[in-house]
């Protein structure tokens, strides 16, 4: 019961999050000045034509009822159609999203295989190699950047050594790159905080306790203190998820994946602005979402959260 | 099962621990002997930085190894000195054979397991049960220490208890593998004064249920008052008198104790002034020369100054008890 | 005797701040709480924690002003005043917290520490330094060593700084919270001692606020138990520790360390915790809000067993 109204809470929390970043979105488009119809028809359009734009694009009535239809809008999830190839706006992100999705999951599951291992190895084992790995790695994947590892991955394992295709969406394995080349700077972020959070738990008192009941040490760091500073690296690590299925616009362009972030690229280039309200939209709406998701893991693992 | 080494005795000699770091070294324990029996409550009290902690700690093995040093001294378990054996040997006593009980339940469980699984991984660990033999073994336990609610307690996390019985789930889980020794460090110190009895009551009944011993940390003489068998004061590092609670309570002989019984407020002082301590507890990197108790002791003398006492016995009241001071003017007035 | 405090019907409830609720989630920290203090005395409140002392002491101070009652200093509604009318009165009364850590700015010396609260009342600044030492030489710290840090002191010199600067501003009254808890067992009645000086030597009047029922019938002259956001009883110190009459009161003098007790060994298993036997004979206590009957004398209970008796 604790729980489900729980839930319910931070459910409601989500729907308004929504509602709020859409009435944003809706007012930073208008308020921002010049006409997108103009911009949309370029200098040379007659009246005629920068009027039927705007009727399009639906700029040609009151704020008031522009508002109200775009609410209308949300709530049927429907974002019209693009202006520049005319299909459904929901369509296009829909293509794109599986890819998007598949490569966020396999960057943030490598990220993870990779960073929580070694921040707790590093944590337990202070000052040891692994915890010199683990500092260099980090100031490494926090400094190189991702377009660059991204080339260099190509070039070396896939031009040299011919082990993943150069091209191509269709398979996992044309994924494995860059999802290593996203994973690799996510997995430095996820490692400190796991180093912190273990070093943190592994001072507490109840490990004290968990000593004097005569645990091995692997008991208690994996059963006592990882389980307490997982806490705080699934919220970072929920985040980082959010990011990434947000589009990785620069991992997706050295690849040539026609992901959610090339589209919301391009979208910008042709000021297709239905795809770029829908596409805010939709990446807010996804990183509520995984918020939710963190949130309710959070809860699952921290059993305080639940009351309080 | 696995055979018990069942010890009677648990006996502290000549411990001597500093911590090191850097260039600092702090004389935490400057050579402490005590001796515990089983079915005793042996209490230690001493003011925070006495070294009464780390006396607990060193027993229970768990000094910080990179700054702890251990400078002579052994304690023996029956025969046994634990400080020789390894780690792997020590872990095997730690919990089964000498447990021990915190101040703050509240930090010393831990958060995120439930209660039933903090009790029951020691009995899996040392005891080798299976998992529904420990859980009718935690119920027996819950039983035990007055917690009744049995299945639903043990499926609680510890903050949706309250605080005298999170302390009880303390005390549960440091009785469950039936050890011959009990460390109680400050277990009443984070209660209200209410709750404070009713733990106090438990953990001697348990005393007399288990047969244990019970190393009883404090500092509050008037704390175990009722609970002590035997009392031994300790101050900067070094037991400055240990005698039977009768004898400590009725005949007080070194100045420290003495006033310490005296700074006590209570309703019988009332409008009189309070005979304070004058000056503060030295740290353990500043111990003074001498007596370290010197430059608070109105009776002080040269020779307390420059030698440190031994520990001799005194006259005791009661022709049965023995009674130790480490006092070089045991013989003098006391100024009242 | 002429009253410095009067507290009549203080309540302090903090508001439940979610969203969406099932059930209310007010709570009550502070119930229909009166009384008086007179002056140069002291006045022991004790009871155990979250019975609503403290909150009740920031109350008084009006750091959380109380959400509704009268606080009367000297006569005056202080808790009616606002702005410019309440400086003068926040000057006159001053608080002394439990651990001394926290009530003093560890990035700052003792001497500038000090030196704000007297600039803040337009001390004359030419003899700001002059009267810092007299004060630091008053609570027996050395005035050389005003320029230190407060992590140069040991807990009781701290403290001894914090009731410096509480006396820098010349109060009449203070709430004294624990004072001592935090400090060592051989350094507790060096500052009790202190205290007691400093209140003939000014002629102050403490609220002293405490759950060491040996301590608080040592040194008040009232004591008044607190239980769960209401006062149960309160009487002159020598009279409610010869009869108490509150169940509450009752338990709480037997559960105290050092008292003779060993036959209450015994008789004490059974309590389920925190809520006393009093209170589940007869469930409404818990409840309901208690009326004070006087028993005579000022003794006054809130119990129902002694309505009409």
């Amino acid at each position: 019961m604790e729980f489900l109204l729980f839930i319910v809470r931070r459910f409601l929390r989500l729907i308004l999050t929504i509602l709020i970043i859409s009435t944003i979105i809706f007012f930073v488009i208008r308020v921002i000045p010049g006409d997108p119809a103009l911009v949309v028809a370029g200098i040379d359009a007659s009246e005629d034509d920068i009027q039927a734009i705007r009727a399009r694009l639906g700029t040609d009535v009151p704020v008031a009822i522009q508002y109200t239809r775009w609410l209308g809008d949300i709530v049927r999830f429907d974002f019209g159609e693009s202006m520049i190839s005319g299909a459904s706006v929901n369509k296009l992100i829909m293509e794109r999203f599986p890819l998007t999705l598949t490569l966020a999951v396999l960057g943030i599951v490598l990220g993870i295989i990779v960073a929580i291992p070694l921040g707790v190895m590093s944590a337990v084992h202070r000052w040891s190699f692994w915890d010199y790995f683990g500092m260099v790695y980090s100031q490494m994947g926090m400094a190189i950047p991702s377009f660059w590892l991204g080339m260099i991955l190509l070039l070396v394992f896939a031009v040299k050594i011919p082990l993943f295709p150069l091209f191509g969406s269709d398979s996992l394995k044309n994924l494995v790159l860059p999802a290593i080349a996203l994973g690799f700077a996510r997995a430095a972020v996820i490692l400190r905080l796991t180093r912190a959070a273990m070093v943190e738990e592994l001072s507490r008192e109840y490990i004290i306790t968990a000593r004097a009941k005569g645990l091995t040490d692997r008991m208690i760091r994996y059963k006592h203190a990882l389980r307490n500073a997982m806490i705080a690296v699934v919220t970072v690590t929920g985040i980082q998820f959010g990011y990434m299925l947000g589009g990785a616009i620069i991992v997706e362009q050295v690849f040539s994946l026609p992901g959610l972030g090339r589209l919301f690229l391009y979208a910008i280039y042709q000021r297709d602005f239905p795809l770029i309200q829908g596409g805010v939209v939709f990446i807010a709406v996804i990183f509520s979402l995984v918020n939710f998701a963190v949130d309710i893991l959070y809860s699952l693992l921290n059993p305080k959260i639940r009351i309080s | 099962m696995t055979e018990r080494i069942s010890s009677s005795t648990l006996e502290i000699k000549d411990l001597d621990v500093s911590f090191i770091q850097g260039e600092k070294e702090a004389n935490a324990l400057r050579g402490i002997s005590l001796s515990l029996k089983r079915k005793e409550v042996h209490s230690l009290v001493g003011e925070s930085g006495s070294g009464k902690t780390v006396t607990s700690t060193c027993i229970m093995g768990l000094l910080p190894p990179q700054v702890a040093r251990i400078n002579r001294g052994e304690i023996f378990l029956g025969e046994q000195n634990i400080l020789a054996l390894e780690e792997k040997d020590q872990r095997k006593i730690r919990g089964k054979e000498i447990a021990m009980v915190f101040q703050e339940p509240a930090r010393y469980l831990n958060p995120t397991l439930k209660v039933g699984e903090q009790i029951t991984e020691m009995l899996r660990l040392h005891l080798g049960m299976d998992k529904g033999e420990a859980v009718t073994r935690a119920l027996e336990i819950l039983d035990l220490v007055g917690l009744d609610g049995g299945k639903r307690i043990l499926g609680s996390y510890p903050h949706e208890l309250s605080g005298g019985m999170k302390q009880r789930i303390m005390i549960a889980i440091a009785i469950s593998c039936d050890p011959s020794f009990l460390i109680a460090d400050e277990p009443t110190t984070a209660l209200d004064v209410t709750l404070q009895l009713q733990i106090l009551n438990l953990i001697l009944s348990l005393k007399n249920r288990l047969d244990m011993g019970i190393l009883f940390i404090s500092h509050d003489l008037r704390v175990v008052r009722d609970i002590s068998d035997w009392i031994s004061v300790i101050y900067a590092g070094r037991i400055v008198e240990s005698a039977s609670k009768e004898e400590l309570f009725s005949n007080p002989r070194h100045p420290y104790t003495r006033m310490l019984f005296e700074s006590i407020p209570d309703a019988d002082k009332r409008g009189k002034r309070l005979k304070a301590i004058p000056g503060k507890v030295p740290d353990a990197e500043n111990i003074p020369q001498g007596c370290a108790f010197h430059p608070r002791c109105p009776i002080a003398e040269e020779i307390c100054g420059s030698n440190q006492p031994e520990t001799k016995d005194v006259e005791s009241n009661s022709a049965l008890d023995s009674h130790t001071a480490a006092c070089h003017l045991i013989g003098k007035q006391w100024k009242n | 005797m002429e009253k410095l405090i009067e507290l009549k019907n203080i309540e302090k409830v903090f508001k439940s701040h979610k969203l969406i609720s099932v059930k209310k989630d007010d709570y009550v920290a502070v119930k229909n709480v009166s009384l008086d203090i007179e002056k140069n005395t002291i006045f022991g409140l004790v009871g155990e924690s979250g019975c609503g002392k403290t909150t009740l002491a920031r109350s008084v101070m009006l750091l959380d002003p109380p959400g509704s009652g009268e606080i009367l200093f000297n006569g005056t509604n202080i808790a009616a005043l606002s702005g410019k009318d309440l400086k003068p009165y926040r000057a006159r009364m001053q608080i002394v917290f439990q651990d001394p850590n926290s009530a003093l700015n560890p990035k700052m010396s003792v001497y500038n520490c000090m030196k704000e609260g007297l600039v803040n009342i337009r001390y004359p600044r030419d003899k700001i330094r002059f009267r810092i030492n007299e004060l630091l030489d008053l609570v027996g710290i050395s005035p050389g060593h005003a320029e230190r840090f407060p992590h140069e002191f040991s807990g009781g010199q701290k403290q001894r700084i914090v009731i410096a600067r509480a006396l820098s501003m010349e109060p009449e009254f203070l709430v004294l919270d624990e004072p001592v808890s935090n400090l060592d067992v051989s350094i507790q009645a060096q500052i009790i001692n202190l205290l007691l000086d400093l209140k003939d030597e000014f002629s102050l009047t403490y609220l002293f606020i405490s759950h060491d029922l040996n301590l608080v019938s040592y040194l008040s002259d009232q004591v008044a138990v607190m239980y769960k956001g209401q006062i149960v009883e309160s009487a002159e110190t020598e009279k409610i520790m010869e009869s108490p009459l509150h169940p509450y009161t009752l338990r709480l003098f037997s559960s105290a360390p050092g008292q003779e007790k060993n036959e209450l060994f015994e008789a004490e298993e059974g309590y389920s915790d925190g809520l006393p036997d009093g209170f589940t004979y007869f469930p409404p206590c818990a409840e309901s809000l208690l009326r004070l009957i006087d028993t005579g004398d000022g003794h006054k209970v809130g119990c129902y067993a002694f309505n009409g008796s």
